[in-house]
């Protein structure tokens, strides 16, 4: 549907507020606050919106600050639980060798035990025939 | 004297009551004030209707300005100045206030505040509905919708009061105008009118 600017226009024309504002604004002015401030900020910036965008610029820095600290976090737990990993795997390693050295020195003295007795019969013999 | 030199006369005159009413409003004068609020209160007022669509939301917002204007009062160092420094304000408190609510149309059409003055009449319910369009639409492209259409600002001034490049305001403009079309005839597209 197609409408003028005019039409925009007419749509949000000027309106006027209920009667006796004015009054009632004058009477709000009789509270506490009713001092004019000093002249400071001559910029005629609306302090409200400066505090609004420090707040939104704090919101920011506090959530990066809260991210930063999560990963820190993550972090640490991962290098702990390589760690363990690592220490876990040493420990399996140092089983094995172990085991490896017992299997070594069973079959060590088998065969000590076996030229042993050979030895031992050897000298018998060499006895009985003299 | 022709009626262009009548009303250049009478608003340097208005100027110069007003710079006078800024001075005395300065040194104290809080009765000097009222003839600011007097003078501007239809602008506060219709920036804050058109975007919230809520009359007393509308004046509450209207009457907090004044009440900021009133202390920062000291700061303000010309009437031009002072036109700037109500817009401004007024868009960015509705601006806030938006975020926080969702559009909802609080005035029934008959109670819906009076016009400063009666133009042509147009098609209410097209007027009607396009006070709907704009009130949907996003806070900052409602308010630049509103400082160009109601208050007559160029992209240039409407930069200016929004914090915004100028190109920006220029794009959300067309933006704007093309959501309202486009609203417009899903709202209305299946209705007759004898008109088209």
């Amino acid at each position: 549907m197609h409408f003028s600017e005019d039409d925009l226009r007419t749509a949000l024309q000027r309106k006027k507020p209920s009667a006796g504002f004015t009054e009632r604004v004058m009477s709000r002015l009789d509270q506490p606050r009713t001092q004019a401030a000093p002249p400071t900020d001559r910029s005629g910036l609306d302090e409200g919106f400066l505090s609004r965008l420090w707040s939104r610029q704090l919101r920011w820095a506090s959530a990066g600050a809260l991210a930063a600290a999560l990963l820190a976090t993550v972090g640490v737990m991962t290098y702990r639980h390589h760690q363990e990993v690592e220490r876990a795997r040493g420990e399996r390693a140092r089983q094995q060798v172990i085991l490896a050295l017992r299997i070594t020195q069973s079959k060590l003295n088998k065969v000590f035990q076996h030229a042993q007795n050979s030895t031992e019969h050897d000298s018998k013999i060499r006895r009985n025939s003299l | 004297m022709d009626q262009g030199t009548e009303v250049s006369v009478g608003n340097s005159g208005i100027e110069a009551r007003l710079q006078a009413a800024l001075a005395r409003t300065v040194q104290g004068d809080s009765s000097a004030f009222a003839l600011i609020v007097e003078e501007h209160q239809a602008m506060v007022f219709s920036i804050a209707y058109h975007f919230l669509q809520d009359r007393s939301k509308a004046e509450d917002t209207a009457q907090e300005v004044f009440l900021d204007l009133y202390q920062k009062i000291a700061g303000i160092e010309s009437p031009a100045h002072l036109k700037y420094w109500l817009r401004r304000v007024t868009v960015h408190r509705c601006i806030d206030q938006g975020r926080r609510q969702k559009y909802r149309r609080e005035t029934a059409l008959e109670e819906a505040p009076e016009p400063v003055s009666s133009t042509f009449i147009a098609d209410p319910l097209l007027t009607s509905r396009l006070q709907d369009s704009v009130a949907a639409l996003p806070e900052r492209q409602r308010a630049v919708i509103i400082l160009r259409y109601e208050e007559g600002l160029g992209p240039g001034e409407i930069a200016e009061v929004l914090n915004m490049p100028v190109n920006t305001v220029k794009s959300m403009l067309n933006r704007s105008l093309a959501q309202l079309r486009k609203k417009l005839t899903s709202k209305i597209g299946k209705v007759r009118y004898a008109f088209f």
